[in-house]
């Protein structure tokens, strides 16, 4: 049976999956990006129709309950991705700053 | 002017400015009295203080907003490329009345500083709420880095030359003058405060209760990883 929360998910991902169709063909990005967040929201649906093909992980991971173990590795993956983002936010300040700064003394 | 190292004093002012086109051609023109060269360095404003600011004898443009400390250590780099001797910073508000520029530079030069503080704090022209931040933010440099500024928000100053390298700056925003006061009791420079007049022109600009909570929020992280 499928529970609501799996339906809000399931809508999710294919807005989720919309979006990153509209982007593309934006040219916000390449064709790799789009493959790469395409297999993502594929990944998440399965999680969210299927989550009792999951279960057998429960044991070894010392959880007790499906609902657990997303929520523990969605929290992971969201440190994660935050700490990927600041190292890539961080680059792009440092380069903002020199391209700046280079133009305002090259352009007396 | 000569200094008591007998070398010819250069002096040169750097102005940031932000969507100042009512103030910086007076800050300019006032400025360009007291000082051999006027950087001003306009800090990606949207209105026309870069028509303005033409009195300069350099314009600098920041193509987008960077922030106060950001657009001084621009400033700043530009003026060690000429041959000057001291740095004077001022805020393009016309806040800081360049009439003050000599007490600054003569106490520089006379008591042989490394940098001097101009102090709003003895008159009473500042608004209640920079005031009460002020002096939160003085007491807590007093407390995190043993300073004795009584006005660690002051924008006018003068430096050396080769104090520069001492007190560099990492901040891009307002939180630069504390972290030049943390700079300059980590390398125990000699400095001064010299009162000055300060005139308020708008309330909106400047330094708001965020930028200060921001500034103690640095001030904590210099304190433990500074």
């Amino acid at each position: 049976m499928i529970l609501g929360i799996q339906i809000v998910g399931f809508v999710f991902s294919l807005f989720m999956s919309y979006l990153t169709f509209l982007y593309y063909r934006r040219g916000d990005y390449r064709f790799r990006d789009f493959g790469v967040w395409m297999v993502i929201w594929t990944i998440f649906t399965y999680v969210v129709l299927a989550p009792n093909s999951f279960g057998e992980l429960l044991k070894p991971l010392k959880v007790s309950r499906l609902m657990d173990l997303f929520t523990i590795i969605s929290f992971i993956a969201v440190l994660g991705i935050v700490f990927y983002l600041y190292l890539i936010t961080r680059r792009n300040e440092d380069k903002i700053n020199r391209i700046v700064r280079e133009i305002a003394l090259n352009r007396e | 002017m000569c200094s008591n190292r007998m070398k010819p004093l250069k002096t040169c002012a750097v102005i940031p400015a932000f969507n100042e086109e009512k103030n910086i051609a007076n800050v300019v023109n006032e400025t360009k009295k007291h000082v051999d060269t006027v950087i001003v360095v306009d800090d990606g404003s949207t209105d026309k203080t870069p028509k303005e600011a033409t009195k300069a004898d350099i314009f600098l443009k920041h193509i987008v907003n960077m922030g106060k400390g950001f657009a001084l250590q621009t400033g700043v780099e530009r003026a060690l490329m000429e041959d000057v001797n001291v740095i004077v910073c001022l805020d393009g508000d016309n806040q800081h009345n360049p009439g003050d520029i000599p007490k600054l530079v003569g106490a520089l030069i006379e008591q042989d500083m490394d940098i001097v503080f101009g102090s709003r704090s003895l008159n009473g022209d500042m608004p209640w709420v920079l005031r009460f931040g002020n002096w939160w933010l003085c007491k807590s440099a007093q407390m995190l880095f043993g300073s004795s500024i009584s006005d660690s928000q002051t924008g006018f100053k003068a430096f050396r030359k080769e104090t520069y390298d001492k007190i560099r700056w990492k901040s891009k925003s307002y939180s630069m003058d504390s972290e030049i006061i943390m700079r300059v009791g980590k390398n125990n420079l000699r400095h001064v405060q010299v009162p000055i007049k300060t005139h308020y022109h708008c309330g909106h600009k400047g330094t708001t209760i965020i930028d200060g909570l921001r500034i103690f929020r640095d001030m904590l992280f210099w304190r433990m990883w500074g």
